[in-house]
Order: C-alpha cells, then sequence, then structure tokens
C-alpha cells in the first residue's frame, strides 16, 4: 500500500512534467522526497501567482494525497475537471486515485471520461487495459470459484499506478 | 471414409498439435493470472486443433475486448447488460468454464470401490455436480484417476425418474454395446455407448426412461454446454475416441454420482467379508430354491461398490457359474443394505 501511495505520489507529480518542466521540479522532487512542508509553500507560492494554474492545481491533489487527505485530492480533481472538461489529466488522475481507493467502477468511469476527450492518450489507454485486465483477472478466478489474493489486486493495482508513472508524461496524442 | 476413421487419420497426422481442451485449460489459467498473451496463444492453438470450440471462441473474443480495454463479457455487470439470447449464451459459457476450471483428480484414489474383477481394466466414474467424468485404471494394484474429462449432461440436471425429464441417472451401470458412425444419427458423434438403465434397483423405485449412452458431439461443435443433453453422458469426439478403445476391451462400469469421494483407504476385511456372506448367503438361497439341482453354483469375477446417493448400500455384480447349466454362467446383480455387521439383499437383477 505504501508503495502505490508513494508511486501515485510521484506520478502526479511526474504529470506535471508533461505541461511545463522548471517551475514545478522542485515541487515534484520535494513530494518525491517526502518533503511536504517544503512543497506546499512552493505550491501556495504558484497560486498566489496564478489561482488558475491548472498545474499547480494538479500538484496541490498530488501534495493533498500524499499527506494522507485523498478525498480532499479528488475534490480538488473534479473541480478541476469541471473546469477543464476538455483535458483528460484530471480525469486520469482521479481514476487513479479511485483505483488505490478500491473503488474499479468509478475509476472506469473517470477513465471512460479522459477517452471521450482524448481516445487516443495512450496513457489513459493504457490504465483502461490495465484496470479492464485486473477486472477480467477478478472475473475468471470468480467463475472457477477462487478469489484473488488481496495482494494479488494490489500488484495489479501497483503496475497501473506504476504504468501511470511510467507514461503519463509522455503524452502521444496529437 | 467414415467420420470416426477422418478423426482417427486426423489425430495422427496432428499427433503433435495441441490437445483442444488442454489449450484452453492453459487459456483459463492464464486469464486467472492477468496474462492475456499467453491467453491468446492458448486460445489459437484451441482453435486451430478444433475450428468449431464454442467457448475458445468466446474466449478470443473476451481477450480481443481486453486488449482494446473494454470490460469481460465475464463480468458480471456486463452479463447482466445483454439481452435475453445473448445473455443465455454467454452465461451458458460462463458455466462451461466453471466447469472447465474445476481441478483434474488425476493420481487421486476413488474410496468405495470395494472390488473389481481383474478382467476389468477401467471404471467410469461421472461426478454430475462438478461435471467430470474421472477414468479410473488400475495402477500396482490400486485404482486410481488416470484422466478427468469433460462432460456434458442432461438439460435438467441429475437424478432422472421418468422418461423424457432430460435427466443423467444417478446409479452404476454397464457399458452394453457399442454403436459406430454408420449406425448413430450425426448428433450423437462418431460413437457411442449404451448403458444399461434402468437397473434392477432403478426399476425398484418406478424409474422409467431408457437409453442412456456415452456418446460424442454433433458435427457443428466441439463440446457441448454443461447441461445439454436428453440425460446422456456427451464427450467431445477426440476425447470419445481415445477413450474408446478402453471401452470396447472389456467389461466396463460406469458410476455416476452427483460427487465421490477420493481419499486414501481401501475396504476393511470386515466389509469384504460381510459382502462374501452376503452372496454366499443368496447363493445358497438361490441354489435351494432349484428344481434339480446338480452341482455346486460359484461366482466369479466380483464387483463391488457403495452405491450413489444411497448411503449404506452397496452394489455387488458377480459372474454365477453352474458347471451343468448347457450356459454355463449367468452375471447377477445384488444390492446390498447394511444392517448391523451384515448386509441384507434389497433387489436382486440380471446382467
Amino acid at each position: 500500500m505504501t508503495k502505490t501511495f508513494v508511486c501515485i505520489a510521484c506520478w502526479l507529480a511526474m504529470s506535471i512534467a508533461a505541461a511545463s518542466a522548471d517551475p514545478y521540479q522542485s515541487v515534484r522532487d520535494d513530494l518525491a522526497s517526502g518533503r511536504f512542508d517544503s512543497a506546499k509553500l512552493a505550491i501556495d507560492r504558484l497560486l498566489n501567482d496564478n489561482p488558475f494554474d491548472r498545474d499547480a492545481r494538479l500538484l496541490e491533489a498530488a501534495w493533498l494525497h500524499s499527506t494522507g487527505a485523498t478525498a480532499a485530492a479528488m475534490t480538488r480533481l473534479e473541480l478541476l475537471a469541471n473546469a477543464f472538461p476538455a483535458e483528460p489529466e484530471a480525469y486520469n488522475n482521479l481514476a487513479v486515485l479511485a483505483i488505490a481507493s478500491g473503488d474499479s467502477d468509478a475509476a472506469e468511469a473517470w477513465l471512460a471520461k479522459a477517452l471521450a476527450t482524448s481516445p487516443a492518450y495512450q496513457t489513459v489507454v493504457d490504465n483502461m487495459r490495465a484496470l479492464q485486465r485486473a477486472r477480467a483477472q477478478e472475473a475468471y478466478a470468480a467463475l472457477a470459484g477462487r478469489t484473488i489474493e488481496a495482494s494479488v489486486t494490489m500488484r495489479a493495482l501497483e503496475h497501473f499506478a506504476e504504468l501511470a508513472a511510467c507514461t503519463n508524461s509522455t503524452r502521444d496524442e496529437p | 471414409m467414415s467420420r470416426l476413421a477422418a478423426i482417427i487419420a486426423l489425430l495422427v497426422l496432428n499427433v503433435a498439435s495441441a490437445n483442444p481442451d488442454a489449450a484452453i485449460a492453459t487459456a483459463l489459467s492464464a486469464l486467472r493470472a492477468g496474462d492475456l498473451e499467453r491467453a491468446d496463444s492458448a486460445v489459437a492453438e484451441a482453435l486451430v486443433a478444433a475450428p468449431d470450440f464454442e467457448l475458445a471462441k468466446a474466449l478470443r473474443a473476451d481477450i480481443a475486448s481486453l486488449l482494446v480495454g473494454e470490460r469481460s463479457l465475464f463480468d458480471k455487470a456486463r452479463l447482466m447488460d445483454l439481452g435475453g439470447s445473448e445473455q443465455r449464451l454467454w452465461r451458458g459459457y460462463a458455466a462451461e468454464i466453471q466447469q472447465r476450471s474445476r481441478a483434474s483428480r488425476a493420481g487421486q484414489q476413488p474410496l468405495g470401490l470395494h472390488a473389481v474383477p481383474d478382467a476389468t481394466a477401467t471404471v467410469l466414474l461421472a461426478e454430475t455436480e462438478t461435471g467430470q467424468l474421472h477414468v479410473v485404471t488400475r495402477t500396482d494394484n490400486q485404482w486410481r484417476v488416470s484422466r478427468t474429462l469433460y462432460m456434458s449432461i442432461g438439460k435438467n440436471g441429475a437424478g432422472k425418474h421418468r422418461s423424457g425429464d432430460r435427466r443423467t441417472p444417478l446409479g452404476i451401470y454397464w457399458v452394453v454395446g457399442r454403436l459406430e458412425d454408420r449406425q448413430l444419427p450425426p448428433r450423437y458423434g462418431p460413437l457411442a455407448f449404451p448403458l444399461d438403465y434402468p437397473n434392477a434397483w432403478d426399476r425398484s423405485l418406478g424409474r422409467s426412461g431408457d437409453g442412456i449412452w456415452l456418446h460424442g458431439t454433433e458435427p457443428s461443435t466441439y463440446a457441448r454446454p454443461p447441461r445439454d443433453s436428453d440425460g446422456c453422458l456427451v464427450l467431445s469426439d477426440e476425447l470419445l475416441v481415445s477413450l474408446a478403445p478402453r471401452l470396447t476391451a472389456a467389461d466396463v462400469p460406469v458410476i455416476v454420482a452427483t460427487r465421490w469421494r477420493f481419499g486414501q483407504g481401501h475396504a476393511t476385511d470386515s466389509t469384504i467379508d460381510a459382502l462374501d456372506a452376503a452372496i454366499d448367503g443368496w447363493v445358497n438361497e438361490f441354489s435351494s430354491r432349484r428344481a434339480t439341482p446338480t452341482t455346486p453354483l460359484t461366482t466369479s469375477d466380483v464387483f463391488a461398490a457403495d452405491y450413489p446417493e444411497e448411503p449404506g448400500m452397496i452394489v455387488v455384480r458377480f459372474r454365477l457359474i453352474d458347471e451343468s447349466a448347457a450356459s454355463r454362467y449367468a452375471w447377477k446383480r445384488l444390492y446390498l443394505r447394511k444392517d448391523g455387521d451384515r448386509f441384507r439383499v434389497v433387489a436382486t437383477g440380471n446382467g
């Protein structure tokens, strides 16, 4: 669980790199190293300069999740999704947080929204595939009268989150 | 060339090709492990060997869905969303997956098999609840399951009572014939082995019907759904053909039970002694009723097993030999119920 937690924090931080580089690097580094107070100060500065800074708000959600306030992080991301309904990032991030909370139905719904905005966004496509693969694994195990051990499911979900971390910075959509 | 000959030729030609049932078992195991690539390749192998394998086609469709990020067709919520006939179809596939995912009993020892004649090389043991047909053979003087096969049973399940109820009978029967391709309508596949349902115990309970066979599958499909016959036991043609030499060679008992017990153990001496005493008692009584007894009657080739769904009951089948008679011997069956330390005869039959 801890690994997933850190991984999501890393991923949320890395996802900012897709949109912009240096102004956010120190925040990413702070979050990755667990320097949450320092990260918060930097995020507040960015938001003071520009309250509508989408990437700063994504970082704020990452900070909230990293400090255990996942519900608040999701609320921030939902507000962000409302503000940028045609952008897939907030939906995709909401999906990953939903997976971390064990709600695969919600994750699927968020990923479907992300795909509706950007059908060729490779990260979202891969995340949806990973989600459906994990769900199918459970369905086939249930048909065999077996249950997937929680640890196995978590490994699938960790893979899901790591996948996001590895690829979210590469948006293939033209 | 008959269809059976064609299948045998195909088996010879494709001796190295995949067994479709084994390939599907591999695919299901890979899907449970989340390994879509291995599942896809196993399904492809199954379809090369058996292009009409409906479940393999369904799995191929499901894997294709998953690869593009769609929900599995076997996900409960997605199954619910399907319309009437489509939902029935996919529920049928789900039931087949459930049945095919059950572990093989290979290597295990069935309990309750007290005596089997030396001439009998194979005992078939069908479990209707799991849909598994176990091929039981003798190894080092112990009876063990050598293969577990997927089978289909009656549309309405097991426990036949009357003609036309589309249920598979529960009991112990013997293979009494072999019907070849040319003698069979296509829906029975290339071979069929009639069983002797109803036996004396069934008749004593008023059970009716007949024509319960072990047979193959119609040409349009590799395997039938788990519950699909009018009461017969149905195997894929490939499995039936591979089993045929064992069913033709000698007397083959077919035990049909909802579930059977497996484990270590054998009949105790006291059980064997009590069974021997019951047989001797019946033979003596039968002998005393003969009009002109000349030579003493003897017995041989004794089979004895617990009777399915009848706790405390054992069926004994043996050869009754009369050296003075023209026909020399007859097969007899006794249905014995445990009564304290002894067995009491509750029904008798021939054959």
